[in-house]
C-alpha cells in the first residue's frame, strides 16, 4: 500500500473505492481477492506518480481505473491470441472473452493473477468468440407486382390526393355529415 | 404408400384438391341454404303490406350477419361429424403414419422468435424450454434459434442481449441460438421475418415462425417438417395453437373455450379450406424458397406505400397463387402459446387485428389470387363489420319496434305469407327466427362439449364431466354479458379505421397485473353511459321491451364491475382450485410448460432494483458493466467513419448522459447512442475515470446499487 499521506488521503480514499466499485462490477466477489487487488493497484498507482511526471495533474481515482485497466488488458493478452493482422487485443473484446466464459464466477481468485490461473480458464478464454449469427446467405425477397384492380387503383390515387391536401379530408367528412343531417331531415319528413 | 427417395419418409398419397371443391360446394350450400331460408321469414316477417325504407335496411343487414352465424354452425357441425367419426382422411398429418420415428434425417430449420419489447424472461424461458426438450430428443442439431429482435425500447434491448448472452451460456448454445436487433424496425413483424430471409434464408430449406409467446414441443416440430418432407407442394402448414398458462378468469375462459369449442370449429374449417388454408401469423412452418421468392408484401397504396400489418393471410394467399398449399394441421398438438389477460387487452389486440384486416380490402379484387383467398381475406373484414352492422341492426330494429308502437293498427301480427299458412302471426315467427338463431350460437358450444362427455379420457382432462358442463354454462353466460361490450368496442375500432386514425403497434401485456382500476374506468365508462340510455330508451318504449333488451344493457351497464372481475388474478386462481374452466394442460401439464413455469417463477422471486433504477436500468448496466459495455459494443455494427456534426451530436449526448444521468435523454436520444460503438466505448471509460465527487447523483447512486446487485446479477435467467 502506498505510504500514508494525510494531505491526499481523501483522494486515496476515493481511489480505493473507485478500484473497488470497479472490481465489484467485474463480479470480483471475494473480498480477500479485491483488498488484494486494491493493494497492488494502489500501489503502482502511488509508483507511477513517483516515476511519471506526465500523470501529476491525474487526479488518483483516474489514474487507478487507468491502472485497473491495463492491468486486465496486459493479463488477458497473455491468455488471448492477437488479431489475425497481428494487432492487439483491446480491453473490450478482453472483457468480453472472461464474460463469455464466466471467468470471476467460475474461478473466483484468478482474477488478474496468472500465478493462479487454472489451465481450463486460459483455454475457456481463448476459445471465446461470439456470433450473433451464422454466415450470410443473402437472397433478394423483393415484392413482385400485383395489379389490384381498377377500384383500389382509384381510391389509392384518391387516397393519395387526400393525404396531399388534408384540406379535402376535412371537407369530405363534412360534406358527409350534412349529408346524414339532410337524410334525417328528409326521412323524419 | 410411396417413398420420398431424399428423406426415406414414407408418404402416403393423397390429392385433397380433388375432393375440395366438392366438400366447398357442400358447404357453402347448405351455409346459403340456412341464410337464404332466414331471410325469406326475416322478410316474411318485416313485409306487412309492402317493405319501408327502414325494413328494407333491416332486411339488408340482416343477410350478412345472418350469413356469418351460419357459416359458423354449418363449420362446427361439419367439424362435430368428422370428429365424431374420429378420422378425418382431409387431414395433412394424416399423410404420415402415426408412428413415424421422430429422427428421420430432418432438414436445417429456423426457428424465428420476433419480439417487440416483450417480456424477456417470458421469451427466453420459453427458448430454454424448447431448447432442452429438442436437445432431450435428440434433435437440436437440426433446429436453429432466432431471436429476431425489433425492440425500441432502450433498457430492453439490453436485456434482450445479456439474455441471448446469459441463456448461450448456460445451454452451451452458441451457433444454435442466434440473436438479431434491427435498428430500424421496417414494415413491422413481416419486415423482420422478411430481412432474416433476405440474411439467412438459404441456409434453411424451413422456417417455424414463433410468436413471444408461443412454445412448441420437440414432437410437433419434428412432425411438421416431416410433413413438410413428404407433402413437397405444402408452402405452410399452420398448427393450431393451444392457450396455455391463463390465470385470470378471462384468460381462463378463453383457454376453455380453445380447448372445449375449438377442436370442432378447427375440424370444420380444414373441411372445406383442406389445402386452401390460412396463416395465422405464427406456430406455422413455411417453405423457406417459395416464401422468398412469391410472398414479399407489396405495398399498399396511397402516398405512405406502407406494408400490410396483418401480413399472414396475405402471405397465404401468395402462397397459394404460386401454387403452393396451404395447410391447417389442427390434430398435430403440442403447439401453445398464451392468451390476453384482461378484456381491455383483448379489445387492443382486436383493435390491431381490426386495422389489418380491412387493410386486406385492397386486395379483394387483385388479379391472380385464388377465389377462396379473396373468400378468407372477406370474411376477416367481415369478422369485424359485423360488430357495427349487429349495433346498427339493432338500433334499426329499436326505431321500428318503436314505429310499430305508434302507429295505430299495427300490421306486425296479422296473419300474412308465412305466417298465416303457420297461424302463428309475425311476433311469433319473430320469435321463433330470434329462437332459432339463439340455437345457432348456442349448438356449436352444445356439441363441442357433447364431444367431451361422451369420451371419458376427454371427461377426465376437462376435471370431470360435471366441471365440463358447468364451464360450458358458465362460459356461455359470461361471453353472453361480455359480447355486447365487445360489439362496441370493435365498432369504436372500425370507425376508427374507416375515419383513418391511427391505431399504434404497442407491445400486448401477455401476462397478468392485478387489476387496472383507472385503465378499466376509462375503457368502459362509456359503455356504462350508453347501457344506462339504451335501457331507459326501450323501457320508455316499452316496459316488456326492456326485458327483452337486457341481454345487451346488462353487460353493458355492469361493464366495468364484469372487467375488473374477469382481470382479477386471484379469483381466476380460486377458480383454478375449484376446478372450474380445467382444461387438459391443467389435468396432465406438458412438461415443457411445467418446466418453463418453475423457471419462471425463479426469475421473478428475485429482488429487483429500486424503482428509480429500474426505469434505466439496462442503460445503466451497459454504461457501467464493463462486460455488458464488451458485449454490447461487439453485437453493434462495425464502425464507420462519422462526420463532424454527428460526432458532434454524440459527444453532446455523451455529455448530456453522464452530467444529468439517462432521464435527460429521450428514447430516440437513448437509442442513437447504444447504436454508436465508440460512444458506448467512451461513456463506460469516461464514467469510470471520473472522480466519484464530480458525478451526478443518479450515477453515484447507480454505481453502489448496481455494486449490489452484481452480486446477484438480474438478467432475466438469472439462476
Amino acid at each position: 500500500m502506498p505510504p500514508w499521506d494525510p494531505v491526499r488521503a481523501e483522494e486515496w480514499n476515493d481511489a480505493y473505492e473507485k478500484v473497488e466499485n470497479y472490481l465489484r462490477a467485474c463480479r470480483v466477489s471475494s473480498h480477500l481477492q479485491r483488498a488484494r487487488l486494491i493493494a497492488l493497484v494502489l500501489q503502482r498507482v502511488y509508483d507511477r506518480k513517483q516515476s511519471d511526471p506526465s500523470v501529476a495533474e491525474t487526479s488518483l481515482p483516474e489514474l487507478a481505473i487507468v491502472e485497473v485497466r491495463e492491468r486486465v488488458t496486459e493479463w488477458i493478452r497473455h491468455y488471448l491470441p492477437p488479431h489475425a493482422d497481428g494487432s492487439a487485443l483491446n480491453l473490450g473484446e478482453g472483457m468480453l472473452a472472461i464474460y463469455l466464459c464466466d471467468g470471476p464466477t467460475r474461478w473466483p481468485y484468478a482474477f488478474l493473477d496468472s500465478h493462479r490461473m487454472p489451465a481450463e480458464y486460459a483455454e475457456a478464454l481463448s476459445a471465446r468468440v461470439v456470433r450473433a449469427g451464422p454466415d450470410l446467405a443473402v437472397s433478394s425477397m423483393v415484392p413482385r407486382e400485383m395489379d389490384l384492380g381498377l377500384m383500389p387503383g382509384l381510391v389509392g390515387s384518391a387516397m393519395e390526393s387526400f393525404e396531399a391536401l388534408p384540406v379535402l379530408k376535412t371537407l369530405a367528412a363534412w360534406l358527409l355529415f350534412l349529408g346524414v343531417l339532410g337524410f334525417l331531415f328528409w326521412y323524419t319528413r | 404408400m410411396t417413398t420420398d427417395a431424399s428423406t426415406q419418409i414414407p408418404v402416403q398419397v393423397v390429392n385433397p384438391s380433388r375432393h375440395s371443391s366438392r366438400r366447398q360446394i357442400l358447404f357453402f350450400s347448405s351455409v346459403l341454404f340456412l341464410t337464404s331460408v332466414a331471410t325469406w321469414l326475416m322478410a316474411d316477417i318485416l313485409w306487412r303490406g309492402g317493405l319501408t325504407g327502414l325494413e328494407t335496411a333491416m332486411l339488408i343487414l340482416f343477410v350478412p350477419l345472418f350469413g356469418m352465424v351460419a357459416l359458423g354452425f354449418t363449420q362446427a357441425a361439419v367439424g362435430f361429424c368428422v370428429l365424431l367419426c374420429e378420422r378425418d382422411t382431409y387431414e395433412i398429418a394424416a399423410t404420415l403414419p402415426a408412428e413415424e420415428p421422430l429422427a428421420a434425417q430432418l432438414p436445417a430449420t429456423a426457428l424465428l422468435i420476433p419480439i417487440y419489447n416483450e417480456d424477456v424472461s417470458r421469451v427466453y424461458e420459453g427458448l430454454r424450454s424448447m431448447y432442452l426438450a429438442l436437445a432431450n430428443a435428440g434433435l437440436i442439431s437440426r433446429f436453429d434459434f432466432f431471436i429476431l429482435s425489433d425492440s425500441t425500447d432502450p433498457n430492453k434491448w439490453i436485456e434482450e442481449e445479456v439474455g441471448w448472452i446469459d441463456l448461450c451460456k448456460q445451454l452451451k448454445g452458441f451457433g444454435h441460438i442466434f440473436y438479431r436487433k434491427r435498428h430500424i424496425p421496417l414494415n413491422r413483424k413481416s419486415g423482420n421475418i422478411s430481412d432474416f430471409c433476405r440474411r439467412w434464408g438459404k441456409r434453411y430449406r424451413y422456417m417455424v415462425v414463433l410468436d413471444a409467446d408461443s412454445l412448441m414441443e420437440p414432437r410437433t416440430l419434428a412432425r411438421m417438417v416431416q410433413l413438410m418432407e413428404a407433402n413437397p407442394k405444402t408452402g405452410i402448414l399452420q398448427t393450431a395453437p393451444q392457450p396455455i398458462q391463463a390465470q385470470t378468469p378471462m384468460a381462463r375462459m378463453l383457454q376453455f373455450a380453445g380447448y372445449c369449442y375449438g377442436p370442432i370449429f378447427q375440424a370444420g374449417l380444414n373441411f372445406w379450406q383442406s389445402n386452401n388454408g390460412n396463416f395465422w401469423g405464427h406456430n406455422a412452418i413455411i417453405r423457406t424458397a417459395p416464401f422468398i421468392e412469391h410472398c414479399a408484401l407489396p405495398a399498399m397504396p396511397g402516398s405512405k406505400h406502407s406494408r400490410f400489418m396483418s401480413h399472414d393471410y396475405v402471405e397465404a394467399a401468395l402462397m397459394r397463387k404460386a401454387n403452393y398449399e396451404v395447410w391447417l394441421a389442427y390434430t398435430l398438438g403440442g403447439s401453445f402459446e398464451n392468451l390476453p389477460p384482461t378484456m381491455i387487452d383483448c379489445a387492443k389486440r382486436d383493435r390491431r387485428w381490426c386495422r389489418g384486416n380491412f387493410q386486406h380490402s385492397w386486395l379483394l379484387m387483385a388479379q391472380g389470387l385464388l377465389p377462396i383467398n379473396r373468400l378468407h381475406l372477406s370474411l376477416g373484414i367481415l369478422s369485424y363489420l359485423c360488430s357495427p352492422l349487429w349495433l346498427i341492426f339493432m338500433l334499426l330494429g329499436v326505431i321500428q319496434y318503436r314505429r310499430d308502437m305508434l302507429t295505430p293498427g299495427s300490421s306486425f301480427d296479422a296473419d300474412i305469407g308465412i305466417s298465416s299458412y303457420l297461424d302463428i302471426g309475425g311476433g311469433r315467427l319473430a320469435l321463433y327466427l330470434f329462437l332459432a338463431t339463439l340455437a345457432m350460437l348456442t349448438l356449436p358450444k352444445v356439441l363441442a362439449t357433447l364431444l367431451i362427455l361422451i369420451d371419458r379420457t376427454k371427461r377426465r382432462a376437462f376435471g370431470g364431466g360435471a366441471r365440463a358442463v358447468l364451464g360450458f354454462l358458465t362460459e356461455h353466460l359470461f361471453s353472453a354479458l361480455m359480447a355486447p361490450i365487445l360489439m362496441l368496442f370493435t365498432s369504436l375500432s372500425v370507425t376508427f379505421v374507416l375515419i383513418g386514425r391511427e391505431i399504434s403497434w404497442g407491445a400486448q401485456r401477455r401476462d397478468a397485473e392485478g387489476i387496472d382500476w383507472p385503465g378499466i374506468l376509462r375503457a368502459h365508462a362509456w359503455h356504462t353511459a350508453a347501457g344506462l340510455v339504451a335501457a331507459e330508451v326501450v323501457y320508455r318504449i316499452h316496459p316488456a321491451f326492456f326485458w327483452w333488451m337486457l341481454p345487451v344493457t346488462l353487460g353493458l351497464v355492469f361493464s366495468i364491475p364484469l372487467s375488473a372481475l374477469l382481470g382479477h388474478e386471484p379469483f381466476g386462481r380460486f377458480l383454478n382450485r375449484v376446478g372450474l374452466f380445467r382444461t387438459p394442460p391443467e389435468t396432465a401439464p406438458p412438461m415443457m410448460v411445467t418446466h418453463m413455469e418453475k423457471n419462471l417463477e425463479v426469475c421473478r422471486s428475485q429482488l429487483p432494483p429500486p424503482e428509480w433504477l429500474q426505469k434505466h436500468y439496462g442503460v445503466a448496466q451497459v454504461v457501467l458493466d464493463p462486460y455488458i459495455n464488451a458485449a454490447h459494443v461487439s453485437l453493434l455494427r462495425a464502425k464507420r467513419k462519422l462526420s463532424y456534426p454527428i460526432t458532434a451530436y454524440f459527444h453532446k449526448l455523451s455529455e448530456r448522459l453522464l452530467k444529468q444521468g439517462p432521464a435527460a435523454l429521450n428514447r430516440r436520444e437513448l437509442l442513437a447512442l447504444l447504436r454508436n460503438a465508440d460512444s458506448m466505448t467512451e461513456i463506460h471509460d469516461r464514467l469510470w475515470k471520473t472522480p466519484d465527487r464530480q458525478l451526478p447523483e443518479w450515477w453515484k447512486m447507480a454505481m453502489r446499487h448496481y455494486n449490489i446487485l452484481t452480486g446477484r446479477p438480474r438478467t432475466p435467467l438469472y439462476r
